[in-house]
């Protein structure tokens, strides 16, 4: 007991000595969006951060009566969300950050797959290919309903199966 | 310009760098015989190549020697690394010899992930993802609308041109 | 270390800091990204085998690169004059001479308007000949990949130049 608490304490003071990263870091398909807070002047609506552990787990639990979903979550590391509700004067600050965030995933080897600039919405969709897998996905659409969207799913990903699954499993935002 | 041209002119460069083989490259040179735009397409492709490189390179000025061994006067910044890992080896010496304390249990014990979680914690987790998966569906349907078509199909030809022309 | 970390140097230096130019149009900014490398490159150095140096260094040459390009405010037009053209035997006409410095203007001025990631795998792989095998370690691509982005390059860079024949026809 005794021994095990000191190679906790030890090893917080090594995890303390090292750079303090976060744990996807450097990981194919992960995007690290910086302080979208203070880009948009808001605190997000909605922030949403899961893990491996929780996604096997709701895979785990939905494995009989979806098994579609059960499959794509399997195969996921993170799901993580970020939705700010904007005013018209902020919304413009937000769609300049997503525009940056493109460029340097473009610049990384992310390929566009749906890049949208119309008068009321900006959308960017694009993918992170690692060997024959889609490895990331990101999401950032900005002005739909006067909402900024940032989303980065990290994993095995087959893009099809998640479109199904998102339209089958996701509540409906209008009667939230 | 019709889906048609299109496949020949994205083949183009693989051409000249040799790498299409087999039916592709029996489709394409049967159309670069009669195909005077292909042709030229081809021709331009070789020049381009050709001037590329034949751009200028650059060498490093002659003082940059000098300035670069000035760098290996300090030492290298390591010392987080060598920290941790000092921290680290102690940390194991010490757990090692812990080990014969009296009392201690005789086999280490390994922190566990858990083999379930609370259900409230799981429920909650469900509705995150239900919401996230969600405003992924909400993009998705918004794309498509911009696109003119089910969001999923651009996705495909992306990863599809990525995987695709390399011969 | 310390000599393994000068033949480093050695052996890197001009190809790196052509790169730099190459991608910044600017040769004392490219000085300074290619210092820097070499900074933490001796940081760096012992936990690199020497198979991974040279793709480590094109990755931190291009990052560095591509930072500074984002930092600026303003967008900078080639500026380095001169450089070396190994490959250019000088028996040419003063037309021919002419036309082919045209041609070189407008091909930098086409490799300039090419977006990332287009723009620095047209420098790395066809200006300044860095292998496939290289280029995918560094920028974590397969092969295959490095090939199909570099005939988008390609494609994209022949339909620039094509666009400026054409206004200069009509």
């Amino acid at each position: 007991m005794i021994r095990r608490l000191i190679l906790v304490l030890l090893l917080t003071a090594l995890s303390a000595g090292t750079a303090l990263a976060q744990p996807l870091d450097g990981v194919p398909g992960y995007v690290d969006f910086g302080d979208l807070a203070g880009v948009t002047g808001a605190e997000p609506a909605v922030e949403i951060s899961l893990g491996q552990a929780l996604l096997s787990f709701i895979s785990a639990a939905a494995r009989e009566e979806d098994p579609e979903l059960a499959d794509a979550l399997g195969r996921l590391r993170s799901i993580r969300l970020n939705v700010f509700q904007l005013d018209a004067d902020s919304l413009p600050n937000a769609r300049k950050r997503a525009g940056e965030i493109a460029r340097r995933l473009e610049q990384d080897f992310w390929e566009p797959a749906v890049s949208v600039r119309s008068e009321d919405s900006t959308i960017h969709m694009y993918m992170k290919s690692e060997g024959d897998r889609v490895a990331g996905m990101t999401v950032m659409m900005v002005g739909q309903d006067g909402e900024a969207v940032f989303m980065n799913i990290v994993g095995e990903i087959d893009p099809a199966q998640l479109g199904r699954v998102a339209a089958r499993f996701g509540v409906d935002l209008n009667h939230r | 310009m019709g889906n048609t041209e299109n496949w020949y002119e994205e083949r183009v460069e693989a051409y000249v760098d040799g790498e299409l083989a087999g039916g592709e490259l029996r489709m394409f040179e049967a159309r670069l015989e009669l195909d005077p735009d292909l042709r030229a397409s081809v021709t331009s492709a070789r020049e381009l190549q050709s001037a590329l490189g034949a751009l200028p390179r650059y060498r490093c000025p002659p003082d940059m020697a000098a300035k670069v061994a000035r760098i290996t006067d300090t030492e290298p910044r390591r010392w987080p690394l060598r920290v941790a890992a000092a921290i680290a080896a102690a940390g194991l010496a010490l757990g090692l010899s812990l080990g014969e304390w009296p009392g201690s249990s005789p086999e280490p014990h390994v922190a566990a992930v858990p083999e379930e979680i609370p259900a409230d914690e799981l429920a909650e987790a469900r509705e995150e993802l239900a919401l996230a998966l969600a405003y992924l569906d909400k993009a998705g349907a918004a794309a498509g609308r911009e696109v003119g078509s089910q969001w999923i199909k651009p996705v495909e030809r992306t990863l599809a041109a990525v995987e695709g022309s390399a011969g | 270390m310390k000599r393994r970390f000068r033949q480093l140097v050695k052996m890197h230096q001009d190809r790196l800091y052509s790169t730099a130019v190459q991608l910044l149009g600017h040769s004392g900014e490219a000085e300074e990204v290619v210092q820097d490398v070499f900074v933490k490159l001796w940081d760096h150095l012992e936990e690199l085998e020497e198979a991974r140096v040279l793709p480590w260094l094109i990755r931190v040459t291009r990052n560095a690169c591509l930072d500074l390009l984002r930092r600026r405010q303003v967008h900078l037009a080639f500026a380095v004059s001169g450089g070396v053209d190994e490959r250019h035997v000088d028996n040419s006409t003063p037309a021919e001479e002419l036309g082919r410095v045209r041609l070189r203007d407008e091909l930098r001025a086409a490799i300039d308007g090419l977006d990332e990631p287009f723009r620095s795998l047209v420098v790395l792989r066809e200006i300044e000949g860095f292998s496939y095998d290289d280029i995918g370690t560094a920028l974590k691509l397969n092969e295959s990949q490095v090939k199909v982005y570099l005939h988008r390059a390609r494609r994209k860079l022949r339909e620039r130049l094509q666009e400026f024949k054409v206004s200069d026809d009509g």
